[in-house]
Parts: C-alpha cells; sequence; structure tokens
C-alpha cells in the first residue's frame, strides 16, 4: 500500500512539475549562449568557533560558439593564513619535525585575494528532443592560488594551484532533469622557503536534479521562475605530505591531513527574475562522512547575470 | 546598348525589391528549452538579426513567431545558427510565403533571393498568395523529419543541402528543401 502511495506521489510530482538544469552546485553539460556574457557572483558562509567564515566569486563566462564556452573566476576569501605560520611546523625532544593536530597559531585569518581559476567546457554531445534532450560536455580548468593550504583535501576554488577536468552529462525526459559529473583535480605543490606540501589528487563527482515549481504555465518573460534542486556532491582525496628542508615533517594525526571521502546534500532554491537574474540559495549537508575544510551547514548565495553581446 | 542594360538593372533591382516581400513570417519551434532563461536567450539571439522585425513567443511550448521586414532579405540559415549558438535546435520550422502564380510540380526547383527552394513530396499546384512551407533540412527540422523526407525524393540534394548533379546547376550553392 506504502509503494503505491509513493508511486502515485512520484507520478504525480513528475507530471505537474518541470525540468529545470540550471544547478547552482554544478554545471550542466549546456553552455553560455553565444557572444553572451555570464557574471556570476558566488557566495559560501559558515561559522567556526570564532569567526564567521566566508568565500566570495566572481566568474565570468563567455559563449564562443554554440560548443564552446570560457570562463574566469576570481576568489577572495578567510579561508587562508597569507603565508604559513611561524610555528607551523614544531621540533619535538628528539628534533623531529612534525605539524600538531591542533592549530596553536594566533594568526589571523584575513580576508585576501585568494585565486584566479581560467577555465573552458566544451559540448561535445547534443541530442535535441520534443521535451528531450541529452548533452555531454568536457571541461577544464587551471588555477593559480596565491596562499597555503594546509590541509589534504584539494579544490580549484581558491584553495590549490593545480588544474581539473571531466566530464558532465546532463539528460532531461520529459519533466525530470538529471546531470552526472566526474572529474578530477590535480593540485600543484605549495613552496614557501623551505617548506613544500604535496597534495594528492581528488576526485569529485556529483548527481544532480531539478525542478520547475513555478509558474505552472510559462507565459512571459517577467515572470518570476521557482525552481528546486537536489544535489549530491561526492568527493574522495588523497592525504598529503609535507617537506621541510627535504625531509619529511610528520603530520600528528588529524582527519584534515588524512585521505578520505565524502558525499553532501545540496538542496536550493532557485528563483529567475525578468528571466535573467538568477538567484540561488542553497545549503550543504553531509549524508556519508563529511569535509574537514568547512563546517555544516554551509550556506550558500549566488547571483548570476547575462549581457547579450 | 547602354540603355538596355540599365533597363535591365532597374528592372532587376525592382523585381528584386519586391521580391524581398515574399517572406511574410516564420514558426519556429526550438527544441531543448526548458526555461524562460533558456527562451529569452533564444529570443535576444534572434532578435539581433538585421531582418527580424518582431518575435512573438509562446514560452509554453518554445514556438517563436518571426515577422520579417520587408525590405530586407531573409537568410533562413541564419535563424538556425542564432538557435544553436544559443544552445538548442530548431524542431521545426513553417515559413509562410507569399506566391504570385507559381505552378510547381513534385521536386520543382523554384529560384528566390539568390536561393533555391526546392519542393519535396508534393502534389502538382498553382501557388498563389499565402502558403505555409515546412522546411525539412537538416538542422531545420527534426532528425526524424530529416530523415523521413530523404526518402520521398530520389534527389541527392536533399541529403547536403546543396545544388548537386541532381539539380541541373553548376553553382554550387545552398538549397532548401521545403514542403507544403
Amino acid at each position: 500500500m506504502k509503494s503505491i502511495i509513493i508511486t502515485f506521489l512520484v507520478l504525480f510530482i513528475s507530471y505537474i512539475i518541470k525540468a529545470q538544469e540550471l544547478y547552482p552546485n554544478s554545471e550542466p553539460a549546456s553552455i553560455n549562449p553565444k557572444n553572451t556574457l555570464g557574471i556570476r557572483l558566488m557566495n559560501e558562509a559558515y561559522l567556526t568557533k570564532d569567526i564567521t567564515r566566508s568565500w566570495h566569486g566572481a566568474m565570468f563566462m563567455y559563449g564562443v560558439n554554440s560548443k564552446f564556452m570560457l570562463s574566469a573566476m576570481f576568489t577572495t576569501s578567510n579561508h587562508h593564513y597569507k603565508s604559513l605560520p611561524a610555528n607551523f611546523i614544531q621540533k619535538d625532544t628528539n628534533n623531529v619535525e612534525y605539524v600538531p593536530n591542533n592549530n596553536t597559531t594566533t594568526q589571523k585569518y584575513n580576508y585576501a585575494f585568494e585565486s584566479i581559476n581560467l577555465g573552458f567546457r566544451y559540448r561535445f554531445l547534443n541530442k535535441d528532443g520534443d521535451h528531450k534532450h541529452f548533452r555531454m560536455a568536457l571541461y577544464g580548468n587551471g588555477v593559480y592560488a596565491f596562499q597555503p593550504h594546509d590541509e589534504a583535501e584539494t579544490t580549484l576554488m581558491g584553495d590549490n594551484k593545480g588544474i581539473g577536468g571531466g566530464i558532465i552529462s546532463t539528460v532531461l525526459i520529459n519533466k525530470l532533469a538529471i546531470s552526472f559529473t566526474g572529474g578530477v583535480v590535480k593540485p600543484f605543490s605549495y613552496k614557501e622557503k623551505q617548506t613544500t606540501i604535496n597534495y594528492g589528487n581528488a576526485y569529485n563527482y556529483s548527481l544532480s536534479f531539478g525542478y520547475l515549481v513555478y509558474p505552472f504555465k510559462y507565459k512571459n518573460f517577467n515572470q518570476t521562475n521557482i525552481n528546486l534542486y537536489a544535489e549530491f556532491l561526492g568527493k574522495s582525496y588523497d592525504a598529503m605530505s609535507i617537506t621541510n628542508n627535504r625531509k619529511d615533517v610528520v603530520l600528528q594525526n588529524n582527519k584534515a591531513y588524512d585521505n578520505g571521502n565524502y558525499i553532501e546534500f545540496r538542496p536550493a532554491i532557485q528563483f529567475i527574475v525578468k528571466s535573467n537574474l538568477r538567484i540561488d540559495c542553497s545549503t550543504s549537508l553531509p549524508i556519508m562522512n563529511k569535509s574537514y575544510i568547512r563546517n555544516y551547514p554551509l550556506c550558500m548565495l549566488n547571483l548570476q547575470y547575462y549581457i547579450f553581446l | 546598348m547602354m540603355k538596355n542594360k540599365v533597363m535591365y538593372m532597374l528592372l532587376a533591382l525592382i523585381i528584386n525589391t519586391t521580391a524581398f516581400a515574399n517572406f511574410v513570417n516564420a514558426k519556429v519551434k526550438v527544441t531543448g528549452v526548458t526555461c524562460s532563461m533558456c527562451s529569452n536567450s533564444v529570443n535576444k539571439a534572434l532578435s539581433s538579426l538585421t531582418f527580424v522585425d518582431k518575435i512573438d513567443v509562446d514560452l509554453e511550448n518554445a514556438v517563436f513567431t518571426i515577422s520579417f521586414k520587408s525590405s530586407e532579405k531573409v537568410i533562413i540559415d541564419e535563424i538556425k545558427n542564432k538557435i544553436e549558438g544559443a544552445g538548442f535546435s530548431v524542431g521545426e520550422l513553417i515559413a509562410e510565403f507569399k506566391f504570385e502564380s507559381v505552378a510547381i510540380t513534385n521536386d520543382f526547383h523554384y529560384q528566390f533571393q539568390n536561393n533555391i527552394y526546392h519542393f519535396v513530396n508534393v502534389k502538382n499546384q498553382n501557388l498563389n498568395n499565402i502558403v505555409a512551407v515546412k522546411f525539412v533540412d537538416k538542422g531545420l527540422t527534426s532528425a526524424k523529419e530529416f530523415k523521413k523526407y530523404t526518402t520521398l525524393t530520389t534527389f541527392k540534394c536533399i541529403k547536403t543541402g546543396t545544388t548537386e548533379a541532381c539539380c541541373n546547376s553548376n553553382i554550387k550553392q545552398r538549397i532548401y528543401h521545403i514542403t507544403i
């Protein structure tokens, strides 16, 4: 009986809703329209014991042609030290160098220009049909980050210097839009004076669903659209290692230094005003393990606007 | 001789300017569109075409009705390019064409504004006044429809979209395939 009700509910919901693929926390295989500049302002915040940590990014996207787009992102945050603290590496009584498992520095996390990220997306497959489509795209990013990152999990959102890329498949069947992304992050080492931090690769994957909840019928471009999204973002990453004067430094037991994997659930609500201004509000909750480079819940607010050149 | 040449040129100009008025509008069904933001991109892209006068959008069905400026030459491929540039595809394109007593037969090649329009799968008839013609070329209709129409003519030009040996033309040029 229960399964019948659930099946009925799912069928009913899928009947009244429409698919949407403007995912707030991942990119679809579709690309920026040709000769159009997309500007996205991204904000992310979470609380720690002492301060509110926040991250801000400005992304500029340009559609070169119907299959290829370029992007440039500039980020700032209060996530990092300007440089490694003086007491980052300590010595024990046997003169063995180690990084303590708890941060004892009093150095402050100030806002600083964090990174420049240049990227592309290439849509290599496009099958459009009536009320359905299937698209596949390749993406790649190269990042120059300026500040030290002292945790094993790497990102190309401002934490690490490095390159990354992957593949995206987006399918829309009737009223359900599903997108799958699989990617890899290959970070470069961080070097400061005699200290080198080596990071392992990270592998990211995501599964996203999107629905239009309002309006029931599109009438004109001035109607505000409301969309709901459910996204699942997973990541696995290798451990980090540190050398000082070319000698290995012991990393005290801390999960942030170790390899790991996790899956987050990211629900989101999206408003599209006058068919151009996109406002995404989302949060992130861990559903399997968790990330050690942030606290939960994570709050995100993105704004996006297209300029038709 | 010179006078004749000038007269001929003037005549050609008059014929051409009146001929430009022959495209009235086009109804384009765009596939792959899922949001009003996507429709907006298509609308903006189509609006940038010099021969477009006005666009009426049926957002629910992603159907764009484009009215053309009578003074400008209409290039159907440009409509397709703009839609594809915005990231979508043409699912169906039906244009209203003003004919002035044009007798057509199946596989008739109609020369108009430096383009050839090939009538596919039509009965012998005399076209007068406004007639809705459907484009069946690759990229101007769904893949399924295009495939269907390639089997409805023995002419090879439907596959390439340019004049072939079948067209009795020495110049390689665009040939649109239309049906009624």
